[in-house]
């Protein structure tokens, strides 16, 4: 194929736009469009039990993925103008706690109702402990006449970046994530395996909390369910379209252990 | 007085006197108890004295109860009006068929009448006859005027309804018979229910029965030597999916001998697609023939079947059947590509896979080459970006191409780009949607997708930002307060309120400005472009046979979750989107020339009265615009030859409504074509068309063999007489005139007739004078 100078001049000029495309550190529309995962605060001393796991499963997202993320860590108020920040929300605990106010709830419904997902991570170390009954309960008032059921292993959370067997934690406590689901979406996860437990570190890098039983495998698989929520709140069910299921059923051959 | 009419006088007996049963059965008993009595009295006379005694007695107690019942007579003056006989005679098309002896079936009827003419003309004395056309409705016909050829235009046979329409216009009593003269060919209720050779069902030999009155049937036609083939019908949908298998099944008439096989032609806007052989068998006449095709555009496709006319047939122009066929999109396939997963992406998304009209096929990067593997590749879900399957081989399949902050850079496009130009300008749509790997800052400046885009790029320098991420509220033009994709309330106020209130978006990509034949939908409230007008935030461009939409923000979906927070309807997002789905796939519905037409299917004779709808680009109503109205035709024959002539065209300017209104006759059968375009303006956007058909009344003659079976029956249950299609000159039995009217009456009481009464006195006398001379006083 034989060029004219115009297409020569025009491929060279192009060239060298794409090679000044800009860098990946200048935030495109600012943090406003990147991706966050705000923490819910709320009236219990247990509100944060692992202060530095969002921040580091965030990183991890970024480095994995091509997600931008914004690194700040923010926290909300269960209040309109606080939730629809952003479509993502996490309620991390360790005990339980008093019933959240009717604005709150109504607050909290709004949120899920205009499409928003909701992590909710128990950092107690026991199922069924106060702080998952603190949260059914509040839960029943957000969205009343909704319950949490297993998710099944089979679901998309599953195979939206990782392929992920069960859903590991800090500790293995249950081999599934419990969810609530409307408008054909997970819209509540609840996790009683500590999850921000696998991912908190300390500001030297060095994790903050040991993985039991599975040790470092484990915690890895764990960073690998956060990656999967983030993929799953940003994506929903694109990894459940057609065009994947051959591959995914393919590498399903080689179950990760 | 009018001297058909007889007059005569009529008597009867009445009986004035209204004594009760009682008062009468007590006459009769005191009265035998007399003559039981008078028996008794007279015993011991000799026996022919006993009886003439009690004879005479018998009598004058029956002349006294006789006065007692005062008898009168009444006379009446009568005349009598004849009967009435109508003639029905057949007019419609399938009587200009020829007979088996040679003349057409009306011919016959003709001769029918003919030998009759005397009596049609005069009548005689008790009946009256009186003539009248019937096809699918049924009007006098003078018989003066059948010296000349008996009409044969009605486009339909309703023989039974005709009937019953005589039967409520007269009484039946006052019917001596009906005569209808016909082939038979009815395509009321009468045929269309009664399959040939068989009997009437029930409720049809009910209504025939429940006439009131004789039917005489002379067919003009038994059907023995008839040749001719015909497509009797053809079973379709009205609208076919397009890329989808669409069915057809007809019904082929064969009526004679034409050898051992047939083609069977489908025919599509003029040119033969499918053929299929008939292989006929001796003793059948109806045949069933499939076709299956598959649309590929969308809009009016004109089908016919068709069989090629053979020699001898009786009729070619049935050897063919029309109709219209709409094909219409079933799904959208929209191809949906994000270089990053993000909210705006994943809320568009949800929008479109929620879309049932939509068939979705999404890739979203979800890692770049940047990313950080740790895993071996089985343990991910992710799979290759399938550059080539999706921009050159199957790119033609989709119907509107999204790209979502999306770079054609690391995933080596470039030369994909051209054929995605190319896909645009050949008909297909392209929306390019913000982020910071779009639009300038995502390498399209200076490339063939730039010369598609609605808005101008600036080539990316690193002096240059290309970013602006201060969140703003975008502002709607006075082109998307109009324009489709924009206007999502219809009321304009509230439209612009809506828009007024939505949540701010996180900032824009820069471009220089909008094309200078693009429509700006929303601009930047603060930021200007290159030329000094605001920069443009959405923008629609049309691209030769394609469309390109341009959103230069990524956070639309606050349109629908922010929304939310406030308590208002998140709906501005959804119609947003799926008006502009609509506007890029050219939905007819928003098509700037719009022709509307009445009804696909008219018949010769009547007026087309349709309108076109003109819109400038903004989808105002194009006001002051030079505008060409066309209307097309091309007959209705196998094998269309000839291009489409143009029989009518007007030039106007339209006024401020955009609306231009046509009236012209529909002469003849064919395939029409209403156009409508702009003339300071080209482009298939700036022309709008529709097809119609204009059909004969077809029914009449698809199935030439006439019914003198249904004629058969009619008589047969009515009490008439069928014969044909010899014409006779003996006129069928008629019922007797029954309607009398009265003309003067007179009541005569008998009663008081003095002869009466001395005959009463005699027979008291008499009695009287033989007892005294027998002794009995």
């Amino acid at each position: 194929m034989t060029w004219t100078r115009r297409q020569f001049l025009s491929g060279v000029l192009a060239s060298g736009a794409a090679l000044a495309l800009p860098e990946r550190a200048a935030r495109a529309f600012g943090s406003q469009t990147d991706f966050d995962i705000p923490l819910l605060r709320y009236e219990s001393s247990g509100w944060n039990p692992r202060p530095t796991a969002i921040r580091r499963i965030l990183l991890e997202i970024e480095q994995r993925t091509s997600i931008l993320i914004s690194p700040d860590n923010s926290v909300v108020e269960a209040r309109a103008e606080d939730l629809f920040r952003t479509p993502m929300l996490m309620i991390g605990g360790d005990r339980g706690f008093a019933p959240w106010r009717p604005e709150a709830r109504e607050a909290l419904r709004l949120f899920l109702q205009a499409g928003g997902f909701l992590v909710i991570d128990s950092a107690e170390g026991r199922a069924e402990g106060e702080f998952e009954e603190s949260i059914r309960r509040e839960m029943s008032h957000v969205l009343p006449g909704q319950s949490f059921t297993p998710l099944s292993p089979e679901h998309v959370l599953f195979k939206t970046f990782y392929l992920i067997d069960g859903a590991p934690g800090r500790l293995a406590l249950r081999n599934h994530v419990d969810a609530i689901t409307f408008d054909g979406r997970a819209a509540v996860l609840f996790s009683a395996n500590d999850m921000m437990g696998a991912w908190a570190r300390d500001r030297f890098g060095n994790p903050e909390f040991s993985v039991f039983p599975g040790g470092e495998r484990q915690r890895e698989m764990a960073l690998r369910m956060g990656v999967n929520l983030a993929m799953y709140a940003l994506t929903l069910d694109y990894k459940d379209d057609q065009v994947h299921i051959p591959f995914i059923l393919r590498r399903r051959r080689w179950r990760t252990r | 007085m009018d001297p058909t009419l007889r007059t005569s006088t009529e008597g009867e007996l009445l009986f004035i006197g209204n004594w009760g049963p009682t008062a009468l059965t007590l006459f009769i008993a005191v009265s035998l108890a007399l003559l039981a009595l008078t028996a008794l009295d007279l015993r011991g006379l000799p026996r022919p004295r006993l009886l003439l005694l009690m004879t005479l007695r018998t009598l004058a107690l029956g002349a006294a109860l006789l006065l007692l019942m005062e008898p009168a007579l009444e006379l009446r003056s009568v005349r009598t009006l004849p009967n009435q006989v109508p003639v029905l005679v057949d007019t419609s098309a399938s009587m200009r068929i020829a007979s088996e002896g040679g003349g057409s079936r009306a011919e016959v009827a003709a001769a029918q009448l003919d030998a009759w003419r005397s009596f049609l003309l005069a009548g005689d004395g008790d009946h009256r006859p009186t003539l009248y056309h019937v096809d699918e409705d049924m009007r006098r016909l003078d018989l003066r005027s059948i010296h000349d050829a008996l009409p044969t235009d009605g486009e339909r046979t309703h023989l039974l309804e005709a009937l019953e329409a005589l039967a409520e216009e007269l009484d039946p009593r006052d019917v001596g018979a009906v005569i209808l003269l016909s082939d038979g060919g009815d395509n009321g209720v009468l045929g269309q229910r009664t399959p040939r050779g068989a009997p009437l069902d029930a409720d049809l030999r009910r209504r025939v029965e429940a006439l009131g009155f004789p039917i005489h049937t002379f067919a003009t036609s038994s059907g023995t030597g008839l040749r001719d083939i015909a497509v009797l019908r053809v079973r379709h949908e009205d609208f076919a999916f397009v890329r989808n298998a669409a069915r057809f099944s007809a019904d082929v008439l064969v009526v004679g001998d034409f050898g051992a096989s047939l083609p069977v032609h489908l025919v599509r806007d003029g040119v033969r697609v499918q053929t299929r052989t008939l292989t006929l068998e001796p003793g059948r006449q109806v045949y069933t023939v499939d076709f299956e095709v598959t649309p590929e555009t969308i809009g009016r496709e004109i089908y016919a079947v068709e069989v090629t006319p053979q020699a001898g047939e009786a009729l070619e122009s049935n050897n063919a059947h029309f109709f219209l066929l709409r094909v219409i999109r079933d799904k959208v396939r929209v191809l949906h590509v994000a270089g990053r997963p993000s909210w705006d992406q994943r809320y568009l998304r949800q929008l479109l896979k929620n879309n049932p009209n939509v068939d979705l096929i999404a890739f979203h990067i979800l890692r770049t080459d940047n990313s950080v593997q740790r895993v071996p590749q089985h343990e991910l879900s992710l799979i290759q970006f399938p550059t080539e399957d999706l921009f050159q081989n199957e790119l033609a399949s989709f119907d509107v191409v999204i790209f979502q902050n999306f770079t054609h850079v690391p995933y080596h496009m470039r030369h994909f780009l051209p054929g995605i130009a190319r896909y645009v300008r050949g008909g297909g749509a392209l929306v390019m949607i913000g982020g910071d790997q779009s639009f300038s800052s995502g390498g399209y400046a200076l490339t063939p997708m730039h010369d598609i885009l609605p808005v101008e790029l600036a080539a990316p320098t690193t002096q240059r930002s290309l970013i602006d991420d201060t969140p703003f509220r975008p502002l709607l033009t006075d082109a998307g307060q109009r324009h489709p994709i924009t206007r999502v309330d219809p009321e304009g106020e509230r439209n612009r309120t809506i828009w007024r209130e939505l949540p701010p978006v996180p900032g824009t990509n820069l471009v220089l400005g909008a094309r200078d034949d693009a429509t700006v939908l929303l601009e930047h409230p603060d930021r200007q472009g290159a030329g000094g007008a605001a920069m443009p935030v959405m923008a629609v461009r049309e691209v030769e046979r394609g469309r390109t939409m341009a959103l230069t923000i990524d956070g639309s979906f606050r349109w629908s979750f922010g929304t939310l927070a406030h308590g208002a309807s998140p709906r501005a997002y959804a119609s947003v989107w799926n008006n502009a789905i609509r506007w890029l796939i050219r939905d007819p519905e928003l098509n700037l020339v719009r022709v509307d037409l009445p009804t696909t299917v008219s018949r010769p004779g009547e007026r087309l009265q349709a309108q076109v709808r003109f819109f400038d680009n903004d989808y105002s109503p194009a006001s002051e615009r030079p505008v060409l109205l066309e209307l097309y035709h091309r007959p209705l024959e196998p094998y269309w030859r000839d291009p489409p002539e143009r029989l009518w065209q007007e030039e106007r300017v339209t006024d401020a409504t955009g609306r231009e209104r046509v009236d012209v006759p529909l002469v003849q059968p064919g395939v029409y074509e209403l156009r409508g375009r702009f003339l300071d303006t080209e482009g298939p956007a700036y022309a709008g068309s529709d097809a119609f058909l204009v059909l004969e009344g077809s029914l009449e003659l698809r199935d030439l063999r006439p019914r003198p079976d249904l004629l058969e029956q009619l008589s047969l249950l009515s009490g008439g007489q069928h014969w044909g299609p010899a014409p006779t000159a003996r006129i069928p039995t008629l019922r007797p005139p029954r309607a009398v009217e009265v003309d003067r009456r007179q009541v005569v009481d008998l009663w008081s007739h003095p002869g009466v009464l001395l005959f009463f006195l005699l027979l008291l006398g008499a009695e009287w004078t033989l007892r005294r001379r027998w002794g009995r006083l």
